[in-house]
């Protein structure tokens, strides 16, 4: 399993905590509004798994995520860094 | 941009109930509580911060973008004596306010500011929180907000004069929380008080300026803007009985939660305030 591939597990798991959903098949360069998270769900999202991961996404940086590949990207960045 | 019937929502409720609790002429904006802990000086005090930013003259002719119920516009007509003075607004209940004060050298139009056109140039602008309107959630989310922002400063550049000043005060959306209940009450005030609104990035401003303004005084007002929320809330609390009588109790719990919700955003630095000072870049447009 790669660090991507964990880290789509993660997202899809906080997809499912945060809307009481089963969260869809789920890709790096899946649009996350076109996923049907707003952009209130998308920060609930975001900061479930920065609790999960131990890690903290600049706010700076939040401001451009648009794609699910943009927060894994976000994500291995600061755990390759070294948390947090 | 919000659009009309989404500024109803947010400014045409009725004139008589921001009347109870806003200052007597109706800022509705973040005051500066640098020398007084009273509103109507606080408030005072931020259109004479935004006068001087903006190096007003009594014989400039001065733009207000988004001017409210005309606090602004009566500050420079009268305490000022500024002769020229023109606000828009994109809500009717505001401009009819307007309208009624009646103000020597003061003319509002009710108008889309990107459907504006000026029968001549201004000395100054001023826009006072207006600019939370200029990008939707999704636009901003969609990566649209710098280019949102920069129509918005080039609009205000063609319509000023050279040498022009423009003062500006913005909220900044600064720190994103991470409380589940903070994210849902700060997104119940941005949809549900605000609709069709985000608060700009600081960053974003400082992008969007270029190449049409030259940023000359940036200051940051978070904690006035946590004190204005405070006495807003003050008192609409003490206006409680009549404002359940006369509207409804729904108007007074989303008031008193959307007010309550602000002192928090601010305290937490999820929102913060600007007060900025701009120079019209004159030779803008050929350096393109």
């Amino acid at each position: 399993m790669t660090p991507s591939t964990s880290l789509l597990e993660l997202i899809a798991a906080g997809f499912t905590q945060v809307t009481g959903r089963p969260a869809p098949a789920i890709a790096l360069d899946d649009d996350i509004a076109g996923l049907g998270l707003d952009s209130l769900a998308m920060l609930e999202l975001v900061a479930w798994s920065e609790e999960q991961l131990g890690v903290r996404v600049p706010d700076e940086e939040l401001a451009t995520v648009r794609t699910v590949g943009d927060l894994v990207t976000s994500f291995s960045a600061r755990l390759d860094a070294g948390a947090p | 941009m919000s659009d009309k019937t989404q500024v109803a929502v947010s400014y045409d409720v009725d004139n008589e109930f921001f009347r109870l609790w806003l200052d007597k002429r109706m800022n509705y904006t973040c005051a500066v509580f640098d020398d007084t802990d009273d509103l109507e000086q606080a408030q005072l005090a931020k259109l004479a911060v935004l006068h001087d930013f903006a190096r007003v003259t009594p014989d400039a002719r001065v733009l207000d973008i988004g001017c409210g119920w005309g606090a602004n516009l009566e500050y420079l007509a009268v305490d000022r004596g500024v002769h020229d003075v023109h606000g828009i607004t994109l809500s009717e209940a505001q401009h009819a306010e307007i309208v009624r004060r009646d103000l020597p050298g003061v003319t509002a139009s009710c108008v889309d500011y990107r459907d504006y056109a000026p029968t001549a140039a201004f000395d100054a602008v001023m826009s006072i929180c207006m600019i939370e309107h200029v990008c939707t959630p999704e636009q901003a989310r969609a990566g649209q907000a710098v280019a949102r922002y920069r129509d918005f400063f080039r609009r205000a550049w063609l319509w000023s004069r050279p040498g022009a000043r423009f003062a500006l005060q913005s909220i900044l959306r600064n720190r994103v929380p991470r409380l589940v209940a903070d994210i849902r009450e700060v997104g119940w005030v941005t949809y549900q008080i605000f609709p069709g609104g985000i608060t700009p990035r600081m960053e974003d401003i400082v992008a969007a300026v270029n190449p049409y303004w030259e940023i000359i005084e940036v200051r940051t007002r978070r904690e006035d803007y946590r004190r204005t929320c405070e006495h807003w809330r003050d008192r609409l609390r003490a206006h409680e009985a009549r404002i359940r009588d006369r509207w409804g109790d729904q108007l007074f719990r989303d008031y008193d939660r959307y007010l309550t919700a602000c002192v928090r955003a601010f305290g937490m630095h999820y929102q913060s305030l600007a007060q900025w000072s701009l120079r019209r870049v004159d030779d803008a447009e050929e350096q393109r």
